[in-house]
């Protein structure tokens, strides 16, 4: 549409006949922004002009202007039989007072703004200012529990894609001034609002310096999810490793606030990003802390076994039987003797292949519907995988590798991260394929010195697995008893 | 340009270092025992044991027996293990050698260490892989069928471990303590002795110990002696000792639970003097003619045991004595007490051993009689 309006502040045209022509030009072809004439006061001869978008504005009561004039005060209304626009714009300047918040606006940028973000606006003849009221109702999904972080105990609420209740669900779990919510707003196009939130005093300064910075240079972009604003401040787009964390259940959201961290909510989407995500915190489930520590501990380290069997496990297989045969266990070698004679390929070729296999019924899973997925599962892992054993293609234990990698990968709570092993795996598989052990471990090695570059908004990735810092036994490896973990916090460190 | 040298060089750190030695599962046969023998013409006869992996495919079948044996002849053991790459399409990987048996003629006349000197140099043999000597042609052995083991190579490997753990018949040699062994002071070698029954298949078994000295075997002991050799050695875990009743041809048969042996040496006028005291605990196996129902009974049982132990010991010490053959290392431990005193007795003409004073005294506890207690089980009040 016209972009010299939204350059220029063009102050609202006092004649309604040229509104209703700017407004008509420039919604034209929005068929779902109604523009009407309206009349009122004594022998309605005052005329307004009341513009909204109907696809955003859906409460039948808040169509109707007489309801809006209704809500001036009635004994406004009663000093003179009818109402003129004299009398609104006195009322609306001099007191401002109604029973849905009202604003003033002043020139076409606002007026525009407010009609695509669901408000009613009057336009009165021979008044310079508009009306605006907020009538946004789309339709949203209620509160539900969120499908991708499910708790056996804790609360059932995830975030829905309203961003006022988002906000309301996470206020009420912390009912303090310093949980400070600061409003954005995106490009012109997208045009949506988005909020980061922190707890001051409990954010590190240089920590929310740096974000703040971040966030500010995001002005042109036009963003519709949380995730592209994530994408955009995020320190190095190359590494495989996550950066923030997605979540959308609001306690796990309040948990990181009190520990430091920085929220980004935004309207018309559910996922919330919490910032910095640091390595450890994306092996803790909202789960560990409404368990018993002692279970929740040694979930945590079945949960860091996984991700080293779903990183490395197919290049250890791969390494030990080509070049470290002498390492395996004799009765185990004679085992895997049996399976790999006859497979015509080699151990990374065979690995490949079960793998991109793998991957391939995964991405089918995920993207037909439902009742279809469940066949592909069973016909894919099941018939194709006891056939190609018996084609010769591949070896059973071969298949309990790439099986095991695969579901190791998803004990991991944060989807994300398991991309982060899915993807590192490969690589790793053809260094234990040329150089063996010690190709395995030059990988890790890579892989570690690269994490330990990592920083997320000044915090190092790897920040809590520095010698000095026990909170990796607190509250990384382990989850200690809330004892002794809620006083740690209480005393103002970070967790 | 300078940095481009630089990368280059660091990489070629990467990339030149490691085991090239990348060989798929299926380019290999893995070597599972070894067979050494010596032909009548002083050649040896290597006969390799290799698994032979079937495929567990349902619809390939499989069957068959899941190993191979090749022999080769050459005039030194390595030469003939690399006679075995004319034979075979794949590389032999040594690695999971199962058990070397050696025949007691190589084993006669020929130095052990010579003979395994390829298993100790190569870096493919393991350390841990068992070795023993065989009554007759040692290629026999390896030819059997194993009882319940995928090879008779994993069978005589356990044999001898589990052997050797539970009735203490014998000791588990490998090549570290044949290693081990032979570099010590006064180099007596143990490894177990294999027996076959003639006309009856799978019927090979362990019998007693062949004692080497300066790398070749000198004497074989017999399963009781060996017992006796282990209680000497503190090497004693499981076992059982019998006594006879006296009058009858009944035996009554206790297990050894627990043993520890404390040994202590000294050296009078030149003369040694080795006290041994094996202190062990037992329990009850079968009762024939005792009965143990008041203390003082259990005194006389405990008795009868002590002294049947003092006794089996000093006949081996006695026994070994004669043939000179110092079959509890006791050299070592004056070595080690006694490093001046042991370099004059080692050139002595009279040799220390022959004039050793040895003092047995043992201890026995018994702690477990069983369910039946204190009284032979057919016997009613």
């Amino acid at each position: 549409m016209d972009t010299d309006t939204t350059k220029v502040e063009v102050p609202i045209n006092k004649d309604l006949q040229a509104n209703d022509e700017y407004m008509r030009n420039l919604y034209k072809n929005c068929d779902d922004i109604k523009i009407r004439h309206f009349q009122f006061g004594s022998d309605y001869k005052q005329e307004a002009l009341v513009v909204h978008c109907d696809s955003l504005v859906q409460e039948e009561k808040s169509n109707l202007l007489h309801q809006v004039i209704k809500d001036m005060p009635d004994f406004e209304a009663a000093l003179s039989l009818s109402v003129s626009v004299q009398q609104i714009k006195e009322f609306f300047e001099n007191k401002g007072v109604s029973s849905r918040p009202v604003m003033l606006l002043k020139n076409y940028n606002e007026l525009n703004a407010n009609i695509v973000n669901g408000h009613i606006v009057l336009i009165f003849d021979k008044w310079d200012l508009a009306l605006s009221f907020d009538a946004s109702s789309v339709e949203k999904r209620s509160v539900a529990e969120p499908q991708n972080e499910v708790v056996v105990v804790g609360p059932r609420e995830g975030t829905i894609e309203n961003l006022q209740k988002n906000l309301g669900l996470i206020r009420s779990r912390l009912k303090t001034p310093d949980l400070k919510f600061i409003f954005k707003q995106t490009a012109s196009k997208s045009n949506t609002k988005f909020v980061y939130g922190y707890l001051d005093g409990t954010v590190k300064k240089e920590m929310l310096e740096e974000f703040e910075s971040r966030i500010n240079k995001i002005k042109q972009e036009e963003i519709l999810e949380t995730s592209y604003i994530a994408e955009l401040i995020e320190e190095s787009s190359v590494t495989p490793f996550p950066q923030y964390r997605f979540t959308e259940r609001p306690d796990v959201a309040s948990a990181s606030l009190l520990e430091g961290k920085i929220i980004i909510l935004m309207e018309g989407t559910g996922t919330i990003v919490i910032c910095p995500g640091l390595f450890n915190e994306f092996f803790q489930s909202a789960s560990d802390y409404y368990q018993r520590s002692v279970f929740s501990s040694i979930i945590r380290l079945v949960r860091f076994v996984g991700f080293i069997l779903s990183l490395a496990l197919p290049s250890i297989y791969i390494a030990l039987t080509t070049f470290h045969s002498e390492l395996i266990p004799t009765v185990l070698l004679i085992a895997l003797l049996d399976t790999r004679e006859g497979i015509p390929f080699p151990a990374i070729i065979e690995a490949l292949i079960m793998l991109f296999f793998f991957e391939l019924l995964q991405e089918a899973g995920v993207r037909l519907p439902k009742p279809i997925g469940s066949t592909v599962s069973i016909v894919g892992a099941l018939i194709i995988g006891e056939a190609s054993i018996n084609a010769g293609l591949a070896s059973p234990i071969m298949i309990v590798v790439i099986g095991l990698t695969g579901i190791a990968s998803f004990s991991i709570p944060y989807y994300d991260f398991g991309f982060a092993a899915r993807l590192l795996r490969i690589p790793l598989m053809f260094l234990a394929a040329i150089m063996g052990g010690f190709g395995l471990f030059l990988g890790f090695i890579l892989i570690f010195l690269h994490l330990s570059k990592l920083h997320v908004l000044k915090e190092p990735y790897l920040g809590t697995f520095t010698l000095n810092s026990t909170s990796l036994l607190k509250d990384g490896f382990f989850r200690l008893s809330l004892k002794k973990l809620l006083k740690h916090r209480s005393t103002g460190k970070n967790v | 340009m300078q940095k481009l040298i630089k990368y280059m060089v660091a990489s070629s750190l990467l990339f030149l270092s490691g085991c090239w030695d990348h060989a798929e599962l299926t380019e290999y046969v893995f070597v599972q025992s070894l067979a050494i023998d010596q032909k009548k013409d002083g050649r040896i006869q290597l006969t390799t044991q290799f698994y032979k992996p079937a495929p567990k495919i349902a619809s390939a079948g499989g069957g068959g027996e899941s190993y191979f044996e090749l022999e080769t002849e050459a005039k030194s053991v390595f030469d003939a293990i690399r006679d075995v790459t004319i034979h075979l399409g794949r590389k032999a990987n040594w690695g999971h050698v199962r058990f070397i048996v050696i025949s007691e003629r190589v084993a006669r006349k020929q130095n052990l260490g010579s003979v395994l000197d390829f298993f100790f140099r190569d870096h493919e043999p393991r350390l841990l892989t068992g070795v023993a000597v065989t009554e007759g042609t040692a290629a026999d052995y390896i030819k059997v069928k194993p009882h319940v083991e995928n090879t008779v190579s994993e069978q005589l490997n356990e044999v001898t471990k589990t052997g050797s753990k539970f009735s203490a018949k014998t000791y588990p040699a490998n090549l570290f303590s044949i290693g081990k062994q032979l570099h010590s002071e006064v180099d007596t070698v143990y490894a177990p002795f294999l027996k076959k029954e003639k006309d009856r298949e799978k019927s090979i078994y362990v019998d007693g110990l062949t004692i080497f000295k300066n790398g070749k075997l000198k004497t074989i002991i017999s399963n009781k002696e060996t017992k006796s050799l282990m209680l000497a050695l503190n090497d004693f875990q499981f076992g059982i000792i019998g006594i006879t009743c006296k009058g009858s041809k009944l035996h009554e048969s206790f297990e050894i639970t627990e043993s520890h042996t404390n040994s202590s040496l000294k050296i009078k006028n030149g003369v040694v003097h080795y006290s041994l005291q094996p202190k062990l605990q037992a329990s009850i196996g079968e009762l024939e003619c005792s009965t143990i129902e008041t203390k003082q009974q259990l005194e006389v049982v405990h008795k009868k045991l002590e002294k049947q132990v003092n006794r089996n010991m000093m006949a081996l010490l006695k026994q070994s004595q004669k043939k000179n053959i110092d079959m509890i290392g006791l050299g070592n431990h004056i070595y080690r007490s006694n490093p001046k005193e042991w370099q004059r007795m080692k050139k002595e003409k009279v040799p220390y051993y022959k004039n050793a004073v040895f003092h047995v005294k043992s201890e026995v506890n018994i702690l477990n009689t069983g369910t039946d207690i204190s009284k032979p089980f057919h016997k009613k009040n």
